[in-house]
């Protein structure tokens, strides 16, 4: 009866039973032996609780498994969804077994990753056997398709990779000729290598393309997301495009409303996605035409920022309007010569959209022009807080602990008290949880966690969201190897009048000097600014850091032996962090940090310098405004 | 007129050969290695002023190559810029942890590899 495709040798499969009722496990045993399955031999493995399950789980890999939802540590959901976090897996070779009238538990296991479910009062050795099988042969043939996916994307990534050998040698080779190094040419020969070489740019432009989509569509692609005023980055498109716009006489506004929202997203993604969307406009309209951008909350959900493209040209037919998204359309409207694009810009802009959560949209009608548009998400100050801590602790937590991390807002005194409730039963079970609660004047973080991970947990804590301006509050509620319940409180009005977000932004000092580490350091952990400090002395080190995490700020020495400021600004001008990061340069020598600020550094102070004058001018740079409030908030601090 | 001496090292023969040309329509005088090997010991013999390399190689990584030249005393000093078809960025993580002074992609633009070059010899 079991037919697993490509196998040629039947090997014996190994079902893992989860059931706490002795019962229940003997009678599922007795129904798979009973089957008439062509000598299929079953390797039955049991666990009649959650934590002995998971080893065995871990350990034994069974090729399928029987989850019964109530376990004496745990839910069988609860089971599920801790693999579904470890091992990113959303498909589990697990049939979940339901009481009757049970239908809400069956949708939530099969949104946790199971592939089926059975009714316990309905149970015959045909139905479970056939449950088991499908199962198995789901999950092989979605690994099939995942291996499938990664061969293609290996293919794909070496393809492009081999085919910018040739064309680069190409090109060369007609620029020179192009050039006159090899000789002189004539006009039309000029025209002909001219061609020639814009070609080549297009077919460079198509394979970096085709690896942006593979990439996107394998999710290979990171989203760098954090919270971007779109104003600056719509108004920096716009003026990148100004000089082509301007040489076909055509329009180039942007509208915003006043009370825009930021975004959470990535600067560069979304600066892609507009760059297509302008580009396209730029082509299809013709001569004195008009492109407007516009961006405002979206009517249809609050939550999104909407922003549209509108182009004065010819449009685009319904029966085409769904064929532009897909890949290689290039759908017929020429407005004028040349300029034909990859065909994939709009397969690669809807891709970005829909990393980020939003959707995109299109409105036109023939012959009057063209609205294309996208939505982002708006920044959530507080569930972003929310996923900062619970990433920063995961790290933080022992092996197999798991985190889970709640946000509750909160708008009286019953509640909080209904959600001190949840946390004591919380603390019954091995999972540590910290829970977030907002009401009217604080932010309250709360912790139950295993007393001798709590001084960990709350550095890290602390370290996250900067708790000097909060009072922290131990209550230590049983025993001393039960958890303990420590609350975290920050007075919402001190945290919102330092800052925009109660985050820490974080600045990066490089400097070869030790003392002017150390100086620049504490000047900035001592002021009432929140601030994650990091140093480096090196250059190279420097960059590489800045890499993998990006700071807000960069304070930036001018004269350092070997890799020095101005090559790390070099460096960083032709990388993808550089927009939206701030570089402050420190140096004795005037010359060098005029020369650093013209390279595009932000501000410049002189050394020896008065630690004062560093904090004021960071804190301009990183926005950060209001500097009474900061007084106040000294006072605030016990 | 001889700009400075550049030393390209690339395992495909006509990329060294484009690459070349171009440099010595602009003035430079050009060396060429077509292996790590040949442009460690090229490079100690000749001292070049700017040093063009690629990554991949199939006798021995531009990384590895870079490396060595950082680690030799008499060639630490000279600056590389990396001229490959590689975009990931492990190897441009890679390339920033050896100091590497440019990372130019194939196709480059324009004159974006002569710039690059007489920028690095102005410095020498």
């Amino acid at each position: 009866m079991v037919d697993i495709e490509n196998s040629e040798i039947k090997r014996q499969l190994k079902i893992l039973i989860i059931d706490d009722n002795p019962g229940d496990r003997l009678l599922y045993k007795r129904l798979l032996q009973a089957s008439p399955s062509k000598g299929q031999d079953w390797i039955i493995l049991e666990a009649d609780n959650g934590e002995a399950a998971r080893e065995l789980w871990q350990v034994q890999q069974p090729d399928c498994v029987l989850l019964d939802y109530s376990l004496p540590d745990m839910t069988g959901l609860e089971l599920l969804s801790t693999f579904g976090k470890n091992h990113k897996e959303t498909s589990l070779p697990v049939v979940m077994l339901t009481g009757a009238g049970d239908e809400n538990v069956a949708v939530a296991a099969m949104k946790l990753g199971a592939q089926d479910y059975l009714r316990k009062g309905n149970l015959s050795s045909e139905s479970l056997c056939l449950a088991i099988n499908n199962t198995i042969q789901r999950i092989a043939s979605i690994h099939k398709a995942k291996e499938l996916e990664s061969m293609k994307s290996e293919f794909l990534s070496t393809a492009s990779h081999e085919l910018r050998t040739p064309l680069t040698i190409i090109k060369e080779f007609v620029s020179l000729v192009r050039d006159e190094v090899t000789g002189t040419i004539n006009r039309e020969q000029n025209e002909c290598l001219t061609s020639a070489l814009k070609n080549c740019e297009r077919l460079s432009n198509l394979i970096n393309d085709i690896l942006d989509l593979q990439k996107m569509e394998c999710g290979n692609l990171n989203l760098s997301r954090r919270k971007v005023v779109l104003a600056s980055l719509i108004e920096s498109c716009q003026s990148d495009f100004q000089a082509l716009c301007l040489e076909k006489k055509q329009q180039l506004n942007v509208m915003l409303t006043a009370d825009l929202p930021a975004a959470l997203c990535d600067p560069n993604k979304i600066t892609q996605v507009l760059v297509n969307l302008i580009s396209n406009a730029h082509k299809f309209t013709p001569e004195g035409g008009r492109i407007t951008i516009t961006a405002s909350r979206s009517q249809d959900d609050e939550n999104f920022i909407l922003v549209e493209v509108s182009d004065t040209g010819k449009g685009i037919g319904k029966e085409d309007q769904n064929r532009v998204w897909g890949k290689f359309t290039q759908v017929g409207r020429t407005d004028g010569p040349g300029a034909r694009g990859t065909g994939l810009g709009l397969a690669i802009v809807r891709n970005l959209v829909e990393l980020h959560g939003g959707i995109v949209g299109l409105a036109s009608e023939e012959g009057q022009g063209a609205t294309f548009s996208f939505t982002i998400p708006v920044y959530d100050e507080l569930k972003e807080m929310t996923s900062f801590i619970a990433d920063r602790l995961t790290a933080t937590l022992s092996e197999g602990k798991q985190l889970s991390v709640t946000l509750v807002k909160c708008d009286s005194a019953s509640q909080l008290s209904e959600i001190d409730q949840c946390l004591r039963n919380a603390l019954r079970r091995k999972d540590d949880k910290i829970m977030i609660v907002e009401s009217e004047n604080t932010i309250v973080v709360t912790a139950a966690v295993k007393k001798d991970d709590v001084s960990v947990v709350w550095r890290r804590i602390e370290q996250a969201i900067n708790v000097q301006f909060g009072v922290l509050i131990a209550n230590c509620l049983v025993g001393l190897d039960k958890p303990v319940n420590t609350q975290l409180i920050f007075m919402k009005e001190h945290l919102h009048s330092i800052s925009p977000s109660p985050l820490a932004k974080r600045v990066l000092i490089i400097d070869d000097e030790e003392e002017i580490l150390e100086l620049a350091s504490t000047a900035f952990e001592s002021s009432p600014l929140n601030l994650h400090v990091t140093v480096e002395s090196n250059g190279y080190n420097a960059c590489l850091h800045l890499l993998e995490t990006t700071p807000d700020l960069v304070v930036l020495d001018a004269a350092m032996p070997g890799f020095d400021g101005i090559q790390v600004i070099e460096r960083l001008r032709n990388s993808s962090i550089w927009r939206g990061l701030k570089v402050l340069v420190i140096s004795g020598d005037k010359n060098a940090g005029a020369q650093m600020v013209e390279l595009g550094a932000d501000d410049f102070l002189a050394k020896p310098f008065n630690p004062q004058d560093l904090i004021v001018k960071s804190a301009k740079l990183l926005g950060i405004e209001n500097e009474e409030a900061c007084d106040t908030l000294q006072s605030v601090v016990f | 007129m001889n700009k400075g001496r550049v030393l390209v090292v690339d395992d495909e023969p006509e990329i060294v050969r484009a690459v070349s040309m171009r440099l010595m329509a602009n003035g430079y005088e050009v060396i060429t290695a077509a292996d790590g090997n040949q442009a460690t010991s090229i490079a100690i013999k000749e001292r070049p002023a700017v040093i063009i390399l690629d990554i991949g190689m199939p006798a021995g990584s531009g990384h590895v190559v870079a490396k060595r030249l950082r680690d030799s005393v008499t060639t630490c000093s000279i600056p590389i810029i990396y001229l490959t078809a590689r975009t990931d960025l492990k190897d441009i993580k890679e390339a920033f942890g050896l100091g590497i002074n440019k990372y130019i992609t194939k196709p480059f633009k324009d004159d974006e590899l002569i710039l690059a070059v007489s920028e690095l010899m102005a410095k020498v």
